[in-house]
């Protein structure tokens, strides 16, 4: 492989791990306080693909403008979920949760399949094939633009768990939920709070992968693998950590595709998290499994 | 009591009589799939029931078996019927890596894991373009028989590995191994502080858990006389052994079964009732809200539900249903 | 590894019976900065009753997750009879003849009190994994421990519609399933009525005379002065004195530490 290429790779393996990083820290910000994995998370991101798809193809709205349509309508959608559904099952069987996030994954994707047919589909905007050219380095302008938006939305999620009220309130109910009820942080409204906050950051992510790649109802089921494998390797519940996987693995992937094969890329982000796995059954930062003792 | 014993002989007796007097291929289709996914599903429990692990990666051992038994067929002239106990076997040493790497620590690794392990296997199927057909599939010689014969040999080897499996679960249930995975779901810490070695017991119940789902892909491999990687790792069949199994009773040996024999019918009715080009769509829909309606509104399923109401009217004798006790096994 | 024969030669010195049953030689655990155990060593010897006391957070169950392997040391060693046994997990423990109890007491709640009595395993072979769940002679093993208890009426109920004096008792009897060695009680009055306590000392000692070894954690003062010796007292993650407990009590740094916090 040349010098440039690499530096092109690097640069944008930096810029779609940013992307990775905007959906994974929602996996992770859920995680975090349920102590669940959501696997639907990526049928959320597919989704929220396929709405701003459709803004643009009968309102002509640009698929970044979409992002403060989708993340409001997602933030209130995943506030109902938890208060309907969630909520009763907090403080049961962790499993039962797991089972009911594999429930909405199947059905969004068979939602997407009846109305938006499972055909592939992308979002082509004017400026798709727009590329430009720095140092002998080639960038499309949508990777930019995605890469870009996303460290924005996370510089602002790591503004709002850190300064304000609510921030802390997740923050403590993180580390341990009965102690954060102890100080009178009201546990099932923040759970609720994080987890629709997690949910808008999935729909801020789907028109931006949308944008980046083409995508189909199942499509999901390759995209969790791979944010799973983000935030394994970064340490589930850590935001920090998740983001500076993505940007591991987001290069890691854009070399593979390069170097090797697109066929073989996926085999990075699986071979990172059962490497990690065999080498820390608890994860790097032993954050796995430590829901009792 | 006597009766209680006796129906699993007399139904097993039934099936293995039927063929005899239905020819209908469309009736024997839909009883050799009911008995394929009760297997599995039964095998499913072992892990997702009794040890409370919850597994969401069995496609992936379903599809492996498809695949290694049609390979064998068709570069070795292997028949299924021959390789499908062998093909178990390998899916179980794959299942004890695969526990190996994700039970190790508690909880959460191990729904990651089994949910990624169907992709890579997805994409090595995928890939490996000159042993596996890549994307166009492997097709599988026809068996040489007349054609209202052909279903006769699956019929009847789904039907005895749905005995294997209840025999399985059955001997699990009733041995120290079984009470030491129920055990490991009631309070995993306290079971390894008692000396069960809960990794082990794990692991083992994993690899035992995912063999039928190879054995039955393998089987399922030669019956449609082709595979492909999107045929073989359907998200579908996963999800069809937790509902059966969260249907009938988890925990229990007869609720996967019994949950297959009332949502492999429906699904076909479903199916049959919906428009041909969303009828797979639909059907999706309907599976994940049955799910999460049954994970909301009765997790414990039937057979425990019903047990649980029968104690309160004040009849109760021990049965099968209560899910946490064991049957008294005659020393 | 000189350290851990100072320890030993020192505990023997006290020790009623001379041999080594237990030794924490040097051992810090500490959780996201804050210590809980600081250079903690003791020994426990073979045949006796030794009682571990101190203010609450002093590290005392800290120290017990880590012998039974439920926690893993950053530093120092711990021996079972001279092994080794760090980085082992809670079962292996378990099969070298330790065996504890938990503070809050833990069962499995809705299997019976015989299931219950029938989890511990003392030994894994394949043959004992496969054999039935409740067998012959296991079963009046399991029958004869809960006699011993007083629990044996109530040995189809599940464990639990028990009483929680009840529960600390079946606890009891269900660790001793696994032939224990020594047996690590986690504040085994703690909540029981006076008429309780007095049946768990005499059980404690009845065992004791069939040649188990304690160790206790305990706050009932009334309980520890009667039935252990040595006492081993822990305060900031630190052993900060042992002897009788007629010494231990007239000790001016004990009460310093109680009465200090």
């Amino acid at each position: 492989m040349s010098g440039e290429l690499l530096a092109q790779s690097i640069v944008l393996g930096f810029l779609t791990g940013g992307v990775y990083a905007l959906t994974a820290s929602g996996l992770t910000l859920i995680f975090g306080v349920m102590r669940v994995v959501n696997v639907a998370h990526a049928a959320m991101i597919v989704m929220s693909a396929y709405l701003s798809w459709w803004l643009y193809r009968t309102l002509g709205l640009d698929p970044l403008l979409s992002i403060f349509v989708v993340v409001p309508v997602f933030f209130v959608l995943g506030a109902l979920v938890h208060r309907v559904i969630l909520r009763r099952l907090a403080g049961r069987d962790l499993t039962l949760t797991v089972l009911v996030t594999f429930g909405f994954a199947i059905i969004l994707e068979g939602l997407q399949g009846t109305l938006f047919s499972s055909n592939f589909q992308a979002i082509n905007t004017p400026y798709s094939l727009n590329a430009f050219e720095v140092l002998g380095i080639f960038v499309p302008l949508v990777r930019l633009l995605s890469g870009a938006v996303a460290l924005v939305l996370l510089g602002g999620l790591y503004l709002v768990l850190g300064r304000t009220d609510l921030g802390r309130a997740i923050r403590a109910t993180t580390q341990d939920p009965r102690s954060a009820a102890l100080v009178g942080v009201n546990v099932e409204r923040v759970t609720m709070l994080a987890f629709a906050l997690g949910v808008s950051m999935a729909a801020a992510g789907g028109p931006l992968l949308g944008m980046l790649f083409a995508f189909y109802p199942s499509t999901h089921w390759l995209w969790i693998g791979k944010l799973l494998a983000i935030v394994v390797l970064g340490g589930l519940g850590s935001l920090r950590g998740a983001f500076v996987a993505a940007v591991v693995l987001g290069l890691a992937e854009q070399v593979m595709n390069v170097a090797a094969s697109p066929d073989w890329a996926p085999l990075v982000f699986y071979g990172f998290l059962f490497g990690v796995l065999i080498v820390r059954p608890r994860g790097l930062f032993g954050t796995l499994g430590r829901e009792s003792l | 009591m006597r009766i209680r014993r006796l129906a699993p002989v007399l139904a097993l007796a039934l099936f293995a009589l039927l063929p005899i007097f239905v020819r209908e291929g469309f009736y024997l289709d839909l009883l050799l799939f009911t008995f394929m996914y009760a297997a599995m599903s039964v095998g499913w429990d072992i892990m997702g029931g009794y040890a409370g692990y919850v597994s969401l990666g069995h496609v992936g051992f379903f599809g492996l078996g498809s695949y290694v038994a049609g390979l064998l067929v068709v570069h070795y002239g292997i028949p299924v019927f021959l390789s499908a106990p062998f093909v178990g076997l390998l899916a179980a040493v794959v299942g004890a890596g695969l526990g190996w790497i994700s039970l190790r620590a508690r909880g959460t690794s191990f729904v990651i894991v089994t949910l990624t392990f169907t992709y890579v296997v997805q994409l090595l199927a995928l890939n490996l373009r000159g042993i596996t057909g890549g994307s166009s599939g492997l097709y599988l010689p026809l068996l040489d028989l007349p054609g209202d014969l052909v279903i006769l040999p699956f019929y009847y080897s789904m039907l005895a590995l749905l005995v294997v499996a209840i025999l399985v679960s059955i001997a699990i249930r009733r041995s120290k191994f079984g009470l030491g995975l129920i055990a490991i779901r009631e309070e995993e810490g306290k079971a390894d502080g008692s000396g069960v070695n809960t990794s082990l017991y794990k692991i083992l119940a994993f690899a035992i858990s995912v063999s039928f789902a190879g054995a039955a892909g393998a089987l399922h491999a030669q019956y449609l006389n082709y595979v492909d990687p999107d045929l073989a790792f359907e998200l579908i069949i996963t999800l069809n052994l937790i509902i059966m199994s969260l249907v009938g009773s988890r925990g229990t040996v007869w609720g996967p079964v019994l949950g297959a024999f009332i949502l492999m019918p429906l699904s076909q009715y479903l199916i049959y009732l919906t428009p041909s080009q969303i009828a797979g769509q639909v059907h999706l829909i309907a599976l994940g809200v049955i799910l999460v309606l049954v994970v909301m509104f009765m997790p414990d399923g039937i057979i425990t539900t019903y047990g649980t109401w029968r104690r309160r009217r004040g009849t109760a004798r021990p049965t099968d249903a209560e899910s946490a006790q064991l049957p008294e096994a005659a020393a | 590894m000189s350290a851990i024969s100072t320890t030993a030669t020192a505990a023997a010195d006290t020790a009623t019976a001379g041999s080594i049953a237990l030794a924490v030689d040097g051992v810090d655990k500490s959780f996201g900065g804050i210590r809980a155990l600081t250079d903690c060593a003791l020994a426990v010897g073979e045949g006796s009753i030794t009682a571990l006391i101190g203010p609450n957070g002093s590290g005392k169950t800290t120290l017990f997750n880590c012998i039974t392997g439920f926690y893993q040391p950053e530093r120092g060693q711990i021996y079972v009879r001279g092994v080794p046994i760090l980085g082992r997990r809670p079962s292996d423990i378990v099969h070298l003849g330790v065996m504890r109890t938990f503070q809050v007491t833990r069962l499995f709640r809705r299997m019976t009190v015989l299931e219950n009595m029938i989890v511990p395993v003392r030994q894994l072979t394949l043959r004992s994994l496969f054999t039935a769940a409740i067998k012959g002679h296991e079963r009046e093993r399991a029958e004869a421990h809960l006699e011993f208890v007083g629990l044996q009426a109530l040995r189809d109920q599940p464990a639990e519609s028990l009483s929680f004096g009840q529960q600390k008792l079946l606890e009891l009897a269900a660790a001793l399933m696994a032939e224990p060695d020594i047996l690590m009680l986690d504040e085994p009055a703690g909540g029981l009525n006076p008429v309780m306590i007095e049946k768990l000392a005499g059980l404690v000692r009845e065992l004791n005379t069939r040649g188990m070894t304690f160790l206790i954690i305990e706050h009932n003062m009334g309980f520890v002065m009667d039935l252990c010796d040595p006492v081993i007292v822990m305060h900031r993650g630190t052993v900060i004195a042992q002897g009788s407990p007629d010494v231990v009590r007239e000790d001016p740094i004990v009460l310093d530490a109680y009465l200090g916090d």
